[in-house]
């Protein structure tokens, strides 16, 4: 006998999702071009591997405001590193470094919020503005250019998993990162679901108290998951500077927001430490698809901040009431 | 003398010690600059934006939540209020330059106003989480913002608000520098002799006490949230003053620094707690560190590395166990407390 389907909230979104796509299809055919959508996945990459770190952080029930400064700094220290070694580079080593980093910088602020018992993101704004400068004090020009990049590294911006060549002569191209999404995204659900490890993440998010009487270490916990959360934006801002070639030190701080609009509107609920893999995904994806085609809709341009806000006020909304009928119904 | 030897050790004392320190220390590094009357102006003016958000935040904080949409909310009432002033808006319907003045100012505390109103409804009356509220409001109202100005700033301002922002009270007092004092004063009053403050600071403590004890928390939380909009619109017009100009994506850093001050006046965030007198004292304290940097003439990362050390650090050692270890170390009035409860008794 197999499960009962029972839809859930993130069938729900998921068609939310597909009927935003067709609509904004409808309304400008441009939409559904092979280009179009290759791009929007392209997008997707940063924001999706940043919001799939976010989860874990929101299902111990906290919220961290420095993703996008602890992937810039760990982004930022593995280039200098492989500068300073004169290493070429190649993908996995960068990955992994720029991902140690990372872990090791969201650890000091799992450390600090857990050990002195303070509200996660209150510590996470003030390491936000740590981590965004610190590294910058003594340097006049922050920046890195392309010349300057390790070479091997800059693959990532032809390396491409399909190439479509358009009627027009356009080449579409399907760059390589949205596995890295895929693979994080199967490791992560992996880890949560099935590792003992990772339940008691979730458990940590449920019940503090609960989670000490079971015998699992809270501190533990909390550093986990910060590691991952952590690791995560090193590995998504790695992903992001090999891919426009050049390291700017203001270019990911505004995908802040996209991703905890899009870690909201996948379901994270941080108060009852809610949150999935596949919402996400779906979060993610919802976020993309309007963010990225506001535009070609012939929408202006400043009125982009005012649908994300919009957008995550209703996802909050939304979240908060759906819970509420299941709790009564 | 009570007084004077109650004040001993309090955190009122420690501010003031810090704050003559503080001025002491950067008039030392530049002497010639930081005691100049415009210097001194200047920080005034620039003290009295701080200020007033730092109000908007305490009002919040005080009843045990945080509010990301100051900056945000201050931006879109001044907007709205300015292009009355200015006769963008209605100016067909209200002519007289005075009436488009009173209209404007009307607009722009209602629009502060309604949008705490706006928060405070999400948060008290839906329970959603207040951090999450706040920012996406702040998003909302930030696009506004943007909508309504199309992305540009605009340029201008009637003369009573740019004089409010650049004039001096017998030529020596800025005026914003009064107007803050009397904001600060009338909130003193609030928080301290009405009964609304105690129910606000009885919330921030313990929200279930609060419940049994017949306070309806959500009418609470609504009026401060309110309040929060208020100063928020204040704080607005007094970042107009001084600009003439309205900006829809001004001082997003100011944020940072009114929590800052009010977590530096003994403000728990996310806990409740506070004294207005404090936190009076330490926004002095913030823009003399403010001004020491920027006199010292040090990058906008330093000033950020900062801002962040000072917040986190003031987290720290704000902990009840941090607290006991430095009480032991300096060997810091570790058994007064304990005796001078007894003598209370």
């Amino acid at each position: 006998m197999g499960k009962r389907f029972r839809l859930k909230e993130v069938h729900i979104k998921f068609l939310l999702f597909v009927v935003i796509l067709v609509v904004f299809a409808l309304i400008q055919p441009k939409v559904f071009t092979a280009i179009n959508l290759f791009s929007m996945l392209n997008d997707a990459v940063f924001t999706g591997i940043v919001a799939l770190g976010m989860m874990v952080i929101m299902v111990t029930g906290n919220l961290d405001l420095s993703s996008t400064s602890i992937g810039m700094m760990s982004g930022y220290m593995m280039l200098r590193l492989f500068q300073m070694l004169g290493y070429a580079g190649d993908f996995v080593t960068a990955f992994i470094v720029s991902g140690i980093f990372g872990a090791l910088l969201g650890m000091l602020s799992g450390y600090l919020s857990k050990k002195f018992n303070l509200s996660g993101f209150v510590v996470s704004i003030g390491m936000d503005l740590i981590y965004s400068s610190i590294a910058f004090i003594f340097i006049d020009q922050p920046t890195i250019k392309t010349a300057e990049m390790p070479q091997n590294l800059l693959q990532m911006r032809t390396a491409s998993l399909l190439t479509i060549k358009t009627d027009t002569g356009l080449t579409a191209k399907l760059n390589i990162g949205i596995l890295l999404v895929i693979i994080v995204a199967i490791i992560l659900s992996i880890f949560l679901n099935k590792t003992q490890l990772g339940r008691g993440i979730y458990a940590l998010g449920g019940d503090k108290v609960a989670v000490e009487r079971v015998g699992y270490n809270p501190m533990k916990l909390t550093l986990v998951a910060y590691a991952v959360f952590g690791a995560c934006c090193g590995i998504a801002a790695t992903y992001f500077y090999c891919n426009t070639g050049s390291f700017e030190t203001g270019t990911i701080t505004s995908r802040g927001t996209d991703v905890i609009t899009a870690a909201i509107f996948g379901g994270c609920n941080m108060k009852d430490g809610k949150g999935s893999v596949s919402g996400i995904l779906v979060g993610v994806a919802i976020i993309t698809v309007i963010k990225s085609n506001l535009i070609l809709l012939g929408v202006p341009a400043y009125y982009i901040t005012f649908v994300v806000g919009l957008l995550i006020l209703g996802g909050v909304l939304f979240s908060t009431l759906a819970e509420r009928r299941m709790q009564k119904a | 003398m009570k007084r004077l030897k109650a004040l001993k050790g309090s955190r009122t004392f420690v501010l003031i010690i810090l704050l003559i320190a503080l001025i002491l220390l950067v008039g030392l590094l530049n002497p010639s600059k930081f005691y100049a009357m415009a210097n001194l102006q200047s920080m005034g003016r620039q003290l009295s934006e701080i200020g007033i958000y730092a109000l908007a935040m305490f009002t919040v904080v005080v009843s045990g939540g945080l509010n990301l949409s100051i900056v945000a909310v201050a931006n879109f009432s001044a907007i709205c209020g300015g292009c009355i002033m200015q006769g963008i808006y209605l100016g067909d319907i209200i002519v007289d330059p005075t009436m488009r003045l009173i209209v404007g100012l009307i607009v722009s505390l209602g629009t502060g106003v309604l949008s705490g109103l706006l928060n405070g409804y999400f948060v008290a009356g839906l329970g959603l989480t207040a951090v999450l509220v706040t920012s996406a409001t702040s998003q909302l109202f930030q696009g506004m913002a943007l909508v309504l100005t199309k992305g540009n700033s605009i340029v201008g301002a009637p003369e009573m608000i740019s004089a409010l922002g650049t004039q001096n009270m017998f030529g020596v007092v800025p005026y914003l520098l009064v107007l803050t004092i009397v904001c600060y004063a009338i909130c003193e009053f609030i928080f301290e002799k009405t009964c609304f403050g105690a129910q606000c600071r009885l919330l921030g403590a313990n929200s279930t006490a609060s419940m049994y004890s017949g306070i309806s928390n959500f009418k609470t939380l609504m009026k401060s949230y309110m309040l929060s909009g208020l100063f928020s619109a204040i704080a607005g017009l007094v970042s107009y003053s001084r600009m003439s100009a309205l900006r829809p994506d001004y001082g997003t850093s100011l944020t940072n620094n009114a929590m800052l001050v009010v977590l530096m006046g003994g403000a728990w965030i996310v806990a409740g707690g506070g004294k207005i007198l404090n936190i009076f004292i330490s926004l002095f304290c913030i823009q003399v560190i403010s001004s020491g940097l920027t006199l010292g003439g040090t990058s906008t990362y330093t000033r950020d590395t900062v801002w962040g050390l000072m917040l986190v650090g003031l987290l720290v050692f704000a902990t009840p166990e941090m607290k006991g270890y430095l009480k032991r170390l300096f060997h810091i009035g570790g058994h007064r407390d304990l005796r001078s409860a007894e003598v209370r008794k």
